[in-house]
């Protein structure tokens, strides 16, 4: 599963790229040699020094989830001594301590980055998609059918995500890991939906799609060559911080134990496992919590620096 | 103005409609016997859980139980909570309060600290600005429920300075004075209202600060300099009241996201609020406990919203004639 | 050494004096033996102050307080015959001849809450709400032996049997909490829980109620003309803490008084604190994990893994329960012999346990056709695989850390299990419907052993809402289970009893694990008095806190009877 998660991000990461050489086109219709997008946005982001510190963290915690299994010292769901080696601090020969089953806490927080980030990242890709569409379509269309389907949007926005994702997780009792990313990701397009309309609305009246409509172009093929594009840079920034925050739900409902269940481990249930005696068992929810905080942080900073790098108005530098 | 507010206003009317919609049909659609559960008694006989059916109307098709629903809400009826032996609206009466005075204060404390850190990191852009901002995300990127355990372990139960859980104290509160008891509740308010705050004012100092930036490079600032006006009527009268605008919004945004944040900071500090009540209903399956808290919750939001929204029309004129 | 409480709490203090200087003189100001304020930190609040509609704890410790039944049981528990029984609202009692009948005589002293007399009326009239279909109390089928209850004057109450059973006694004098005819003869019987009654009951016991503050608070304070003398302490108060941690926090920094159940790194907390001490008492809980040997997928059909008896003794062969409880609960605990606890009279730990062996459980399931395939280990029979669900309450963490630690051992021997956890409620209708394949189950047991009758016979397994929900049946037991309850001779009928529950180990139903040892954390002050294994409470109105031990909340008084 992890494998799709990374394609899937790496896929948007690509498209993302290649939709910025259009931007960082010139207006003027004369083709020019384009300028290789990478260089560009890749190094505005070098060249913070935060932003460089934050890519290097998404990649370290990248690479120790995807070596987990080679780098972790012990097996996460191992038990060698229930009785002799439970409720250790933490030491030399285990640097995060033991939990209640006398399981390497280090090593399942090792491999519960193998679980938080790719549900976080597929729930992003899930919502973007919907959100993106949604959004584009209702842009497009304009007039009431875009007004009733803002509506709506309104509507979903005035209910507390958390909430509904609690009620549905009650009320629908255990779900697999991909109902849980479908659920996540559905419960989040509303606010990506706004971005691309708003986006979309703007370009709609600019010179290249009236163009393209007075040249006969059908909506589908403008939707797709011009539109989207453009639309890419702040869906990629919510994209990122989506990420983050997907990531902060997730701990959340595992912890309250409607996330991921046991025996597989995730940042959030872990913190559960020590949150019943949070001050005698602190390193059980600490190194977690720490995991998360660092992850969050970066993913944030990350589509904080996004968004400087990818501001249409500094890209040519008017 | 009158329309606009007029518009805004139903505008509101539809989206709580939409809400309650949506929250009886997730309900209903759920798998699971409402009436078994809300019973809380597992041994009730057959005969009498059918009866108790047919007295809640749950022996009715659905559609029937839909209008009766939205009839009811109409006249401030929410149905009657089993599990808490009163009717919906009294259970919302006693929980509401509470929860509007732990976000009001978490509001305002946020906005208050947040604004201030925001124009603060604005003004001057070194040393300061790079602590103040390494903080703000720090605090930015902690789930919420991590950050109230921690606040509990640290200065409730380790220093001992603040009470552990509730709202007041169980044995005395009824004995203070008027005076006692507001000291009572402020006491243990602190805590709940503070992680609240915490994370709230790390978004809005984000925001103002990206707000405050943004204006800084616009003409009219460097006009106003140009003209001699001292620096501190610079960023108050021009600076600050422009970069208001995207904060005011967020103040819009804001509501649910504490309303949702709030679930996990009233179950750890048990603050007896309508967070608390929700989680606990759709435990207990108490299907109208759980509506008429979602509508209740998204009317909040809605008269949040609208507020923001006239706040907003208030500060910025360009938009008064709409 | 922790602040005590005084020091920590000045703006406390400095209420406390205002709220008293303003109030003026304060008549009832204790200063003599009897005062006192004991603040319990309840795990949940009460679901309705009813006795007959209850089934939650914090509700039956409160009624425990608010009412009375007509006699209580000794600490032994003795439940076959009235050996060891006292007499609560009744002062004595006569059997007729014949034994189908026994007349309560009333104290006539004793009254309600709000001055009027007890009658036997109020006794007749109790019998009558309980055993009423349309108030649905869980209780009634439990009296099915009591024919009726008539009253031969205004303090005898006659109750008749329909045939003699060991328990007679037991069944009139315990289960019934006395009710106040001429305040609930015009409640609506189907909605009693919401009645005006249910949100301010009055009773006859050592203590009335005061005020309820929905999921935060139960006050009640001592009724002065209690029959059987003023109760010690003035004030009793819940203060309902849902999470474990804050609960013992709230002890510990002087908040609240009691809590009634110490986790081991609790009990090493309090032993450090010089304010603080923790008191043990017997218990009646135990937990198990039961086998559902009903398919939950397919009505009527057996469990494909849990009806095979050879497959539930190798599981529970598997288990090292011993090391299961010290992991989970240090030295806090028993394992569990069977649907027994130490304080029931039938204890006997010389009953032969299934040995823990996994080398004779994978033996065992080889045998039976289950195989392991290929490289992951996992067994298989006719294509069956051999794996099942575990359903865990999120609410105790006891049961879902032990049941993760079992899920490692089922592994050890090829057996593949899964963890489902779910919300309290949930979880409950889950077990009553039996849509389970495995569930941990906390009980906590009546203080008679006959009540192995609702949860492993026969008849409670075909009953819709029987309590058997693995759905064991076994004519043999039921044949020793009805010899043990017909027997009167004490001994005799444990004889009985204790083959049973060999049978039951025997054909392994459920996986027997643990028996918690009860240590309740208390401020030192406090100073309880017989901690009963059915209720630790019953004896409250005789706690006592020394006059020269109290504190700022004990010295309230009690001036302010109502809000």
């Amino acid at each position: 599963m992890h494998f799709v998660a990374w394609g899937v991000y790496a896929v948007i990461t690509l498209a993302a790229w290649r939709a910025l050489g259009h931007l960082a086109a010139p207006h003027d219709m004369v083709p020019r040699a384009p300028r290789n997008p990478w260089s560009d946005v890749f190094g505005r982001l070098w060249e913070q020094r935060d932003g460089r510190v934050a890519i290097q963290v998404l990649v370290a915690l990248i690479v120790l989830a995807a070596l987990a299994p080679w780098l972790a010292p012990y097996s996460p769901i191992a038990q060698p001594d229930i009785v002799a080696l439970h409720n250790l601090p933490p030491s030399l020969a285990h640097p995060f301590g033991t939990d209640f089953a006398s399981r390497d806490v280090l090593s399942r927080v090792m491999y519960g980055a193998r679980v938080s980030l790719p549900v976080a990242l597929l729930a992003v890709a899930v919502s973007t998609t919907v959100g993106t569409l949604y959004g584009a379509v209702a842009g497009y269309a304009g007039g009431r059918t875009d007004a009733i389907m803002m509506r709506i949007i309104d509507a979903a926005l005035a209910i507390p995500r958390l909430l509904l994702l609690i009620a549905i997780l009650v009320l629908w009792g255990t779900v697999g890991a991909g109902a849980l990313i479908l659920l996540l990701g559905l419960t989040g397009w509303f606010g990506v939906s706004r971005l691309v309309r708003a986006e979309v609305l703007a370009l709609r009246d600019r010179d290249m799609v009236v163009a393209a409509r007075a040249l006969g172009a059908r909506n589908a093929a403008i939707i797709r060559r011009h539109v989207l594009p453009n639309v890419l840079s702040p869906v990629i920034v919510a994209a990122t911080l989506g990420v983050a925050n997907v990531i902060l739900i997730e701990a959340g409902l595992s912890y309250l134990g409607i996330g991921v269940r046991p025996p597989a481990a995730s940042w959030g249930n872990i913190i559960q496992d020590g949150a019943d005696q949070i001050a005698t068992l602190w390193w059980v929810s600490l190194f977690p919590g720490a995991a998360i905080i660092i992850t969050v942080a970066a993913f944030n900073v990350v589509g904080d620096r996004l968004r400087d790098a990818l501001d249409p108005r500094q890209l040519d530098g008017s | 103005m009158a329309r606009f507010l007029a518009r805004r206003l139903a505008q509101g009317v539809v989206i709580v409609w939409l809400v309650a919609t949506a929250t009886f049909l997730l309900l209903h659609l759920a798998p699971g016997d409402p009436v078994a559960a809300s019973l809380d008694n597992p041994l009730t006989p057959p005969d009498v859980r059918a009866h108790w059916r047919h007295v809640y109307g749950l022996d009715r098709p659905l559609g029937e139980q839909y209008v009766r629903y939205l009839a009811g809400v109409a006249h401030g009826d929410f149905g009657f909570s089993v599990p808490h032996r009163e009717s919906v609206a009294a259970v919302l009466a006693d929980a509401v309060p509470n929860t509007l005075l732990l976000m009001g204060a978490a509001l305002l404390a946020a906005f208050a600290v947040g604004m201030a850190t925001g124009v603060a990191q604005s003004r001057r852009r070194g040393a300061l600005d790079r602590g103040l901002g390494f903080f703000t995300l720090l605090v930015y990127s902690v789930p919420e429920f991590w950050l109230a355990l921690m606040m509990m372990l640290v200065f409730a139960y380790r220093l001992r300075l603040f009470p552990v859980t509730g709202m007041f104290d169980p044995v005395m509160h009824p004995y203070f004075g008027f005076w006692g008891r507001l000291g009572d509740v402020a006491w243990h308010l602190v805590l709940p209202a503070t992680t609240l705050a915490l994370l709230g004012a790390a978004v809005v100092a984000r925001f103002q600060r990206a707000a405050m930036l943004d204006v800084a490079h616009q003409d009219f600032i460097r006009t106003a300099r140009a003209k001699g006006v001292p620096e501190r009527g610079i960023v108050l009268r021009h600076q600050w009241r422009n970069a208001l605008l995207p904060v005011i919004t967020l103040f819009g945004l804001a509501l649910p996201a504490l309303l949702g944040g709030a679930v996990f900071v009233e179950k750890i500090f048990a603050w007896p609020g309508m967070g608390l009540l929700t989680v606990d209903a759709i435990g207990t399956r108490d299907y109208p406990l759980v509506t008429g808290s979602v509508i209740v919750g998204s009317a909040l939001v809605v008269a949040g919203s609208l507020l923001a929204d006239l706040l907003y029309a208030a500060a910025d004129p360009r938009i008064r004639e709409g | 050494m922790p602040p005590s409480p005084l020091r920590r709490t000045p703006l406390l203090l400095v209420a406390i004096t205002l709220a008293t200087a303003c109030r003026g003189s304060d008549p009832a100001t204790t200063t003599g033996s009897a005062g006192g304020t004991l603040v319990i930190s309840a795990p949940a609040d009460a679901d309705v102050l009813l006795p007959p509609l209850t089934m939650n704890i914090t509700s039956a410790e409160v009624d425990g307080q608010i009412f009375e039944r007509l006699a209580e049981p000794g600490a032994s528990l003795n439940t076959i015959g009235d050996a060891g029984w006292t007499g609560r609202m009744a002062r004595g009692w006569t059997w007729s001849a014949d034994s189908l009948s026994l007349a309560f005589t009333l104290d006539s002293a004793a009254r309600w809450h709000d001055g009027a007399p007890v009658r036997a009326s109020d006794v007749r009239f109790t019998y009558q709400l309980y055993t009423d279909p349309a108030v649905g109390s869980p209780l009634r089928p439990l009296l099915a032996n009591i024919d009726s209850v008539t009253t031969r004057d205004s303090l005898t109450a006659v109750v008749w049997f329909h045939q003699r059973a060991p328990e007679q006694f037991y069944d009139a004098a315990y289960l019934m909490y006395i009710l106040p005819a001429h305040l609930l003869a015009s409640a609506p019987r189907d909605h009693l829980a919401s009645s005006s009654f249910a949100r301010d009951p009055v009773g006859s016991g050592p203590y009335h109620f005061v005020r309820w503050t929905p999921r935060q608070s139960i006050e009640l304070a001592a009724d002065t003309m209690y029959h059987h003398g003023r109760p010690n302490l003035d004030r009793l108060i819940w203060s309902i803490v849902p999470d474990p941690n804050a609960a013992i926090t709230r002890v510990m920094s002087g908040e609240a008084d009691l809590v009634e159940f110490l986790r081991p790194p609790d009990l090493a907390e309090i032993t450090k604190h010089a304010d603080l001490k923790a008191v043990r008492y017997p218990s009646l809980g135990m937990a198990l994990l039961l086998f559902n040997e009903r398919d939950p997928r397919h009505a009527g059909r057996p469990h494909p893994i849990f009806s095979d008896r050879t497959v539930r003794r190798a599981l529970a062969m598997s288990v090292d329960r011993a090391r299961l409880v010290k992991s989970v609960f240090d030295t806090l605990a028993y394992v569990a012999i069977g649907p027994v606890t130490h304080a029931l009279p039938t204890y006997d730990s010389t009953i032969a346990q299934l040995p823990y062996s996994p080398d004779s459980a994978r033996k065992l399931l080889d045998a039976d056709g289950w195989r392991a395939r290929g490289d992951s280990g996992w067994r298989a029979k006719n294509g069956v695989p051999l794996r099942f669900s575990i359903l865990v309450p999120a609410s105790s963490t006891p049961r879902l850390r032990m049941a993760v630690l079992m899920q490692e051992m089922f592994r050890a021997v090829g057996a593949r299990v899964d963890l489902e956890q779910t919300d309290f409620p949930t979880y409950v209708q889950r077990q009553e419907s039996r849509q389970f394949d495995a569930s941990m189950v906390a009980v906590q047991l009546d203080p008679t052993p006959s009540s192995i009758r609702q949860s492993w016979s026969s008849a409670a397994a075909r009953a819709k809402d029987g309590g058997n929900f693995g759905s064991y049946e076994n004519p043999a037991f039921d044949a020793m289970v009805d010899s043990a309850i017909t027997r009167s001779q004490p001994d005799a009928a444990h004889a009985y009893y204790r083959k049973a529950y060999a049978m039951l180990i025997a054909d392994a139903p459920a996986i027997w694990l643990f028996e918690p040892m009860n240590f309740a954390g208390m401020q030192r002050r406090i100073h309880p008095v017989s901690m009963r294994a059915d209720a630790w409470w019953a004896h409250l109105d005789q706690w006592s806190i020394p006059a020269a031990e109290r504190i700022a909340r004990d010295r309230i008084g009690l001036a302010q009877a109502k809000p």
